[in-house]
């Protein structure tokens, strides 16, 4: 499960973000962007988050967002914009031909910490 | 009160991985050594056709292998047999190398010396693909046992990858694998592979992998 991996990578990113704003700060959210055309299940991305934010001073309330990216390519033959998914193998409904150029979906992006004062 | 602290500001979630893997790249460049990470399913031959591509590689070139498993030194045992110097991963509860594992053998003199370094990763057809090593070319093995539609239910690791090797061919006339269609749905994912059919039991078309692998090789020196 390298949702694990992934999950202590966002906190680490965002644990240093933390140390970077300074003073008693404590995150509340953090927003990544995960593509359609990545090998990251959400949920078992959240359940290694949840597993180990209590390790990190200042995450002990944090949520994580993770927005999912369609995938979308450029088709190899038609050059037509087209959704490859599983039901069409991968390939362009219009014409057929497979993948060219991916143009959105492979994301593993870290986007937003969002923090409050404490006490 | 709220504060967003970076706001749009995109970073990769392995960007580590990322910039350990290009300072791997740029030692095995220093040393001259041609890297390849080798992925599939548990069971797919990966050894065996390590062993065998060693077998030829070995008249020619100084290799090495980093042998990666959750746990046990089998193959690596196996494949010293072959001659080359084989450096064993653990990789205990995680499923795939990652760049810091092979980072950390970066310097040992037989690597540093080798021509060729083959990289056997954990069996594993989704988390390997996350993690680049600092590998020169990615080889993706599918065994004919597995079922032609693997392409389509793991297509990350299909697309990002150099060359697609079906393996266990030997065996096909006794299951039902449609070669064709598993290369189609390959070749689709991925406009740049290029497929080899292949079995350890019989010459065939591997003589085709052995004559691409060390062309590469030949290139990579020669730059």
């Amino acid at each position: 499960m390298h949702e694990a991996t992934i999950a202590q990578s966002i906190l680490d990113l965002a644990a240093s973000k933390l140390e970077q704003i300074g003073g008693y700060n404590i995150a509340l959210k953090i927003c990544v962007k995960i593509g359609q055309f990545r090998n990251v299940d959400n949920h078992s991305l959240d359940f290694a988050f949840e597993s180990l934010k209590s390790m990190y001073a200042g995450f002990e309330s944090c949520r994580l967002e993770a927005q999912s990216v369609k995938a979308e390519a450029w088709c190899r033959e038609g050059n037509h914009r087209y959704n490859p998914c599983f039901e069409n193998a991968f390939c362009c409904e219009r014409c057929g031909s497979g993948i060219g150029k991916i143009i959105c979906g492979e994301e593993l992006e870290f986007v937003d910490l969002i923090t409050e004062a404490g006490n | 009160m709220h504060e967003s602290s970076d706001e749009h500001i995109l970073e990769h979630l392995l960007a580590d991985n990322n910039e350990l893997a290009q300072h791997n790249r740029e030692h095995f460049d220093k040393s001259g050594t041609f890297s390849i990470n080798f992925m599939s399913a548990p069971g797919a031959g990966k050894t065996s056709l390590i062993e065998k591509s060693l077998a030829s590689l070995l008249k020619s070139y100084r290799c090495s292998v980093i042998e990666g498993d959750m746990v046990g030194d089998l193959d690596a045992t196996r494949l010293r047999k072959s001659g080359a110097d084989v450096f064993q991963i653990a990789t205990g509860r995680a499923c795939h190398l990652d760049a810091k594992m092979v980072a950390r053998l970066l310097h040992e003199d037989k690597i540093e010396e080798s021509d060729c370094l083959l990289i056997e990763n954990v069996g594993n057809l989704v988390c390997p693909a996350e993690f680049p090593l600092g590998e020169h070319k990615r080889i993706v093995l599918l065994s004919i046992t597995e079922g032609d539609d693997k392409p389509l239910k793991y297509p990350v690791i299909f697309r990002n990858c150099d060359v697609v090797l079906f393996t266990k061919c030997d065996l096909l006339p006794y299951v039902n694998f449609d070669l064709a269609a598993a290369k189609k749905y390959v070749e689709d994912l991925n406009p740049k592979v290029k497929t080899f059919s292949v079995s350890i039991k019989e010459s065939g078309d591997f003589a085709s992998w052995m004559q691409w692998l060390e062309n590469e090789l030949k290139d990579y020196k020669k730059a």
